[in-house]
């Protein structure tokens, strides 16, 4: 069995927040900024947006 | 330029990823430190303020940046040896030196700092922020490479991984991302 590696959780928020510095944003708490990395792994690539969710009728 | 311009906003575009615009613009920080992917973040960090302040000294350097002196005398004669910084004594006070970058370091930087909003300040940052995922107290590029590569790939081989990391005799990859997994940051299936 070929051994498998893979971003613990804790990098991938550090370098969510590295990007935010690169990219100047403001920080906000409310935002989502997980979909903008390979979230989705199962795909093996850049993940995608999360489907926001549908308001109650 | 505009043709060297049209062609820097392509190659902006075309790495719209968020992890591909961070390796690359690694790959162009490293490029400014002429090559040495074993250089630490915070050579970088010094690289990149020296850029942001022309003709600085380096008491300015380690007041900005909090560094101790010997470690910045260490990487500022690291700087001046690789031709990425020039030293010129003051002209009112022969004493102090001032430092400013040059050649290929300043061009590298350039490049970096186009995914930066041209922003020194946003570099830093970015620069910063890495150095804070690290338990490491002196990480690399090349171990920020490979935290890259591997939040990029997602579940991916020693082979895959080291396909994208920088250059390096296959025991200083194998040790860096021993390293990487023993702080925490890059999970194995091993185990099984």
């Amino acid at each position: 069995m070929v051994q498998k590696f893979r971003a613990a959780q804790t990098t991938i928020n550090g370098l969510e927040m590295a990007f935010l510095g690169l990219s100047g944003s403001a920080m906000s708490s409310d935002h989502d900024l997980t979909w903008s990395f390979n979230n989705d792994r199962s795909k093996g690539k850049g993940g995608t947006p999360p489907i926001p969710p549908v308001a109650p009728k | 330029m505009p043709q060297k311009s049209g062609l820097k906003s392509l190659h902006n575009a075309a790495s719209s990823n968020p992890i591909q615009r961070m390796g690359l613009v690694l790959d162009h920080l490293v490029a400014a430190l002429g090559e040495d992917s074993s250089s630490p973040l915070r050579r970088a960090q010094i690289l990149v303020d020296i850029d942001a302040h022309p003709n600085t000294t380096q008491t300015e350097v380690m007041d900005r940046l909090k560094i101790n002196k010997s470690t910045m005398s260490r990487e500022i004669d690291w700087l001046y040896d690789h031709g990425c910084v020039i030293r010129q004594a003051g002209q009112q006070d022969g004493r102090l030196i001032h430092m400013t970058t040059c050649g290929y370091s300043k061009k590298s930087l350039g490049f970096a700092l186009d995914y930066a909003d041209h922003s020194h300040k946003n570099l830093q940052k970015f620069i910063e922020s890495l150095i804070t995922v690290f338990a490491n107290p002196k990480p690399t590029l090349r171990d920020a490479k490979l935290l890259v590569s591997a939040t990029e790939l997602g579940d991916a081989s020693r082979q895959e991984l080291f396909a994208r990391a920088y250059k390096a005799p296959l025991t200083t990859n194998v040790r860096t991302l021993e390293g990487l997994v023993e702080q925490g940051l890059i999970e194995t299936d091993s185990e099984s």
